[in-house]
C-alpha cells in the first residue's frame, strides 16, 4: 500500500514538528517573541499565551544520543527525558526564555532539579505541580498553583496578565481545539484523507509555533482535505488506534502503515488526549476555569489516581466511534506507568472484543525490525 | 567497672537484643494472625500502598495491611525469585521495581489478604503509585470500597491543610465502611502511646552519633517496622523500642560498637535495605569495618510527634508525618533540597565517612538525581558511590559483587 503525495500544508507541519528551533521558532523570536517551554500537556499554555509569549511543548526531535546528560540521568531512566536533557547540554534549548516543569512521573521531576543544577542558562525556571486527583478541591489547589505561575511569569518577563488575556487566550486554544477535532472526524472516513504519521505531524506542530498561524494554517488543511480525492491508492488498510504517552514522533504510526495498517485515532499526550473538551471561555474566572480543565474535565493519563475506568472507557469507545480493528499500545522503556496502564487495560479491551498490541520502545526509534516484524504479525492477525 | 561487671553488662546488652530480635518474629506473626482472624470473622480489613495514618486501625481495632510490609517478607522467603518472575511474565517487562513486579504475582495470586477497603496515594514512586492503582482496578476485588489520597508536593502549611482535610475524608471512608464509628479520645489515646515510641526512635537514632556506634544495620529498620506498621500506638510497641535504647544506651555506656566489629567506617546507606541485607551488611563489618549508621528507613531527622491537642492539630500531624517524615515519601514529595540536606545534615551530625546510593534498578527518581547527590557530596568532600543493584533480586547483582564494589571503593576513597 502507498500513499498519494501528501499536500504542501502537511508538508509544512511536518517540518515543524521534525526538528526543534524550527523556521517559526526563529521567525517568532526575530521579532523579539519570547519562547517558554514545557513538558506536560497538563501545563497550562493559555497563561503562556496569555503573557504574549509562545508555548513550546518540549521534545527530543533529532537527538541521536544521551552521553551529556548520563550523567545525570543513569541508564534505568526513561529516555524522553534524557534525550531532552542532552539536547539542552548541548544548546539546542539555548532559544527558550523559560522552561515549566511538572511532576509528571519521576523522570520528568528530577528533570526540573537537573535542568537547575547544570547550569544550562535557562533564565526562567519553574516547576507546577499538578495535584494526583480528579476533585474540586484539587482544581482549587492547582488554581492556587497556576497563580504562583502566573505572578512568576509577570515578575520575571516585566508583564500584566489580565483576565481578559486570559480569556483570550482560552478562546484561541479553544479554536485550535475545535479545528483538530474536525480533522480527527475526517479520520472516521473508510478512507481517510490524511494517514496517522502525518496527523502526529499536525499535532506536535500545534505545540510548536504561534497559535494564530498554526489555527489558519489548519483551516487551510481542513480546507484542502475536505472532499479531496486524496485516498489510499489500493486495497483496504487494518485501523488502528494508538495509544501512550510522548508520541511526538511519526516513526511509529509510520511503521504501521508501511505494514498494512491506517492509524485513524489516538489517545497520547501530543494527540488527542488535548482536543476533545473544551475550556470554559463564559466563566469570571478564567485561571479557574484553567485549573477546572487540566484536572477535572480533559481526558486524564495514568498519573492520575482512581481514573482509569473512565480513561478506559473513552480508549473503547474512541475504538469504536472510529471503527478500529486493535489498538497499538506504545509505552516507552521504563515507565512504570504506562506498563501498569496497559496491563489493567487489556482486559478491558478483551473484553470489548477489541486486539491489542504493546511495544515498549525507546523514545528515539531503535530495533526497528523487530518492531516492525510484530506490528506486521499484528496486522496480519486481525484479517 | 570491674572486668566481671562488664562482663555481666556485655551479657545483658547481647541479651536485649537477642529477645529484641525473637520479638520482631513475634510481631510479625501477630500481625498475620490478627488478619487471619479477621478474614474468619468476615471482620473489616483496610488494605493498600500505604499506611496513612497507622494509628486510626488501633483506634478503630481493624486489621490492615499495606504491600511492601508484606512483599518484603515474601521475596525474604524462598519463592522471592518465582514471584518476581511471575510478577515480570504479567507485566510483560522488567524495568518495574522488582517489589513492586513480586507485588503484581502477589495480587493475581491472592497473596494479599482479600480487604474490605483499599487506599492508594500518589506516593513515593511511580512504581508503587501504579501498584495502587492496580489494585484498585483487579477484577476481583472491583466492589471494593477504594479512596485515593493526593499528597501534595509543596511543604508549606497551606498544603498540610489540603493534605489533612484529605485526612479527614478517608477517615470518614473507613468509617462508613467498616462500620465502626472512631471515638476521638481513643484515637488521641493511641497516638499519645505512639508519640513515645516516635519519642524512643528519636533517642536511639541520638545514640548512633556515638563512636563507635551502639547498633547493627537492622535496628532503625525494625523499630520503624514495628512502631509504624506492625503495632502502631501499643504499649508492646513502645516496650520494644524503650529496650532498645536501653540496650543501645548500654553500649555507649561502655563506648563499644557491635559486638566482633572494630568499626573503621561509617557509612549511610540511602535508600530502602535490601532483601539480602543479612547477607550483605555483616560482611561489610567484618570485611571492612564498615558500618551502616543510618538508612532511609531509619533516617534522622526526628520524627514529629503527633499534636493532640485538638482533633483539627492530630489530622494536621498526621498529615505533616506522612509528607514530611515518612520515609520516601518524605524523599519524593518534595524538591531535591530535601533529599540532599538529609544527607548533608546525617553526614555531618554523625561523623560519616562515606555515601553510598545503592541505586537501585527500581528507583527511578534517585537514579535521576545522582549528579546532583554527587556533587552535593563533592562539595562537602565525603566520598560518594554509587551501586546499580536490584535491591530485591540478588540475581541482578550478587552480594559478593557488591562486597567487591565497595571494597573498592572504600580503598580508593582511603577508607580502607
Amino acid at each position: 500500500m502507498t500513499w498519494i503525495e501528501p499536500s504542501k500544508a502537511i508538508k509544512d507541519f511536518s517540518e515543524i514538528s521534525g526538528m526543534i528551533g524550527n523556521a517559526e521558532v526563529r521567525n517568532w523570536q526575530d521579532r523579539k517573541g519570547k519562547v517558554v517551554g514545557y513538558f506536560c500537556s497538563f501545563s497550562p499554555q493559555e497563561i503562556v499565551m496569555a503573557a504574549g509569549m509562545l508555548p513550546f511543548r518540549m521534545r527530543g526531535t533529532g537527538s541521536s544520543g544521551t552521553e551529556l546528560a548520563d550523567a545525570f540521568f543513569s541508564e534505568v531512566c526513561c529516555t524522553f527525558p534524557r534525550h531532552c536533557f542532552n539536547q539542552a547540554l548541548n544548546g539546542e534549548y539555548g532559544f527558550l526564555d523559560g522552561l515549566i516543569v511538572t511532576n509528571g512521573c519521576d523522570h520528568l521531576r528530577h528533570t526540573y532539579e537537573n535542568w537547575k543544577n547544570a547550569d544550562i542558562g535557562t533564565p526562567f525556571l519553574h516547576m507546577l505541580f499538578r495535584p494526583s486527583r480528579c476533585g474540586e478541591e484539587m482544581a482549587g489547589l492547582y488554581r492556587d498553583n497556576l497563580a504562583i505561575l502566573k505572578d512568576e511569569l509577570e515578575k520575571h518577563f516585566e508583564v500584566d496578565i489580565s483576565d481578559q488575556d486570559l480569556l483570550n487566550a482560552i478562546r484561541l486554544s479553544n479554536r485550535t481545539r475545535k479545528l483538530q477535532r474536525e480533522l480527527y472526524e475526517l479520520r472516521k472516513a473508510e478512507s481517510p484523507p490524511i494517514t496517522g504519521a502525518e496527523t502526529v505531524s499536525v499535532m506536535v506542530a500545534g505545540t510548536a509555533m504561534p497559535r494564530e498561524l498554526y489555527n489558519e494554517r489548519l483551516e487551510s488543511l481542513l480546507s484542502a482535505l475536505d472532499g479531496s480525492e486524496r485516498r489510499m491508492d489500493e486495497g483496504s488498510a487494518a485501523r488502528l488506534m494508538v495509544i501512550g504517552a510522548c508520541n511526538d514522533d511519526p516513526h511509529v504510526c509510520n511503521l504501521i502503515e508501511e505494514s498494512g495498517g491506517i492509524v485513524v485515532v489516538d489517545e497520547t499526550c501530543f494527540g488527542s488526549r488535548n482536543i476533545w473538551q473544551d475550556m470554559d471561555e463564559g466563566g469570571s474566572d478564567p485561571l479557574g476555569a484553567i485549573a477546572k480543565y487540566y484536572v477535572n474535565e480533559r481526558p486524564s493519563c495514568p498519573r492520575i489516581l482512581g481514573d482509569h475506568d473512565r480513561r478506559a472507557d473513552w480508549i473503547i469507545d474512541a475504538a469504536r466511534a472510529f471503527g478500529v480493528d486493535g489498538v497499538v499500545g506504545q509505552a516507552l522503556v521504563a515507565c512504570d506507568m504506562y506498563a501498569s496502564e496497559f496491563y489493567m487495560l487489556k482486559p478491558k479491551l478483551r473484553d470489548a472484543g477489541i486486539p491489542f498490541l504493546q511495544i515498549d520502545a525507546e523514545y528515539v526509534p531503535a530495533f526497528t525490525g523487530q518492531l516492525r516484524t510484530r506490528v506486521q504479525a499484528f496486522i496480519e492477525t486481525l484479517g | 567497672m570491674s572486668k566481671k561487671e562488664t562482663v555481666q553488662k556485655k551479657k545483658k546488652d547481647a541479651e536485649i537484643f537477642k529477645e529484641l530480635k525473637e520479638e520482631c518474629e513475634a510481631f510479625f506473626a501477630k500481625k498475620e494472625i490478627e488478619l487471619m482472624e479477621a478474614m474468619e470473622k468476615a471482620d473489616p480489613i483496610l488494605g493498600g500502598t500505604n499506611s496513612v495514618i497507622p494509628e486510626l486501625c488501633t483506634a478503630l481495632g481493624i486489621a490492615s495491611w499495606f504491600t511492601a510490609a508484606l512483599q518484603l517478607r515474601a521475596i525474604g522467603s524462598e519463592m522471592g525469585p518465582e514471584l518476581i518472575d511471575a510478577g515480570t511474565n504479567l507485566l510483560g517487562s522488567n524495568f518495574m521495581c522488582s517489589l513492586q513486579r513480586a507485588g503484581i504475582a502477589m495480587m493475581e495470586n491472592d497473596l494479599y489478604p482479600t480487604p474490605t477497603m483499599i487506599v492508594g496515594t500518589n506516593s513515593p514512586c511511580d512504581a508503587v503509585v501504579m501498584l495502587g492503582q492496580m489494585l484498585l482496578n483487579h477484577p476481583p476485588w472491583k466492589e471494593i470500597p477504594r479512596f485515593s489520597l493526593d499528597v501534595p508536593y509543596q511543604k508549606s502549611e497551606e498544603r498540610m491543610d489540603y493534605f489533612a482535610g484529605q485526612m479527614r475524608e478517608f477517615v470518614s471512608f473507613v468509617e462508613d465502611h467498616s462500620n465502626r464509628k472512631l471515638d476521638m479520645d481513643r484515637l488521641r489515646e493511641v497516638c499519645e502511646e505512639a508519640n513515645q515510641a516516635y519519642q524512643l526512635m528519636n533517642e536511639f537514632q541520638e545514640l548512633k552519633r556515638s563512636l563507635p556506634c551502639p547498633s547493627e544495620w537492622n535496628w532503625g529498620f525494625d523499630a520503624y517496622t514495628i512502631a509504624r506498621i506492625l503495632a502502631p500506638g501499643t504499649t508492646e510497641a513502645t516496650d520494644w523500642v524503650k529496650r532498645l535504647v536501653e540496650a543501645a544506651e548500654i553500649r555507649v555506656k561502655e563506648e563499644k560498637g557491635i559486638d566482633g566489629v572494630d568499626e573503621k567506617i561509617r557509612y549511610v546507606w540511602f535508600d530502602v535495605l535490601p532483601s539480602f541485607s543479612e547477607k550483605l551488611f555483616p560482611r561489610m563489618e567484618k570485611e571492612f569495618g564498615a558500618v551502616l549508621i543510618m538508612d532511609m528507613f531509619a533516617y534522622n531527622p526526628p520524627w514529629t510527634l503527633i499534636d493532640t491537642s485538638s482533633e483539627q492539630e492530630m489530622f494536621r500531624s498526621f498529615a505533616r508525618r506522612f509528607q514530611t517524615d515518612d520515609p520516601m515519601v518524605r524523599q519524593a514529595m518534595a524538591t531535591m533540597e530535601m533529599y540532599t540536606g538529609d544527607i548533608h545534615r546525617i553526614v555531618h551530625d554523625f561523623s560519616i565517612d562515606a555515601v553510598i546510593l545503592p541505586t537501585h534498578r527500581g528507583h527511578k527518581d534517585i537514579n535521576a538525581a545522582v549528579k546532583i547527590i554527587r556533587d552535593m557530596c563533592k562539595h562537602i568532600d565525603v566520598p560518594f558511590t554509587t551501586i546499580g543493584c536490584d535491591m530485591f533480586d540478588e540475581r541482578f547483582m550478587s552480594v559478593d559483587q557488591i562486597v567487591e564494589k565497595m571494597g573498592i571503593f572504600f580503598e580508593s576513597a582511603g577508607l580502607a
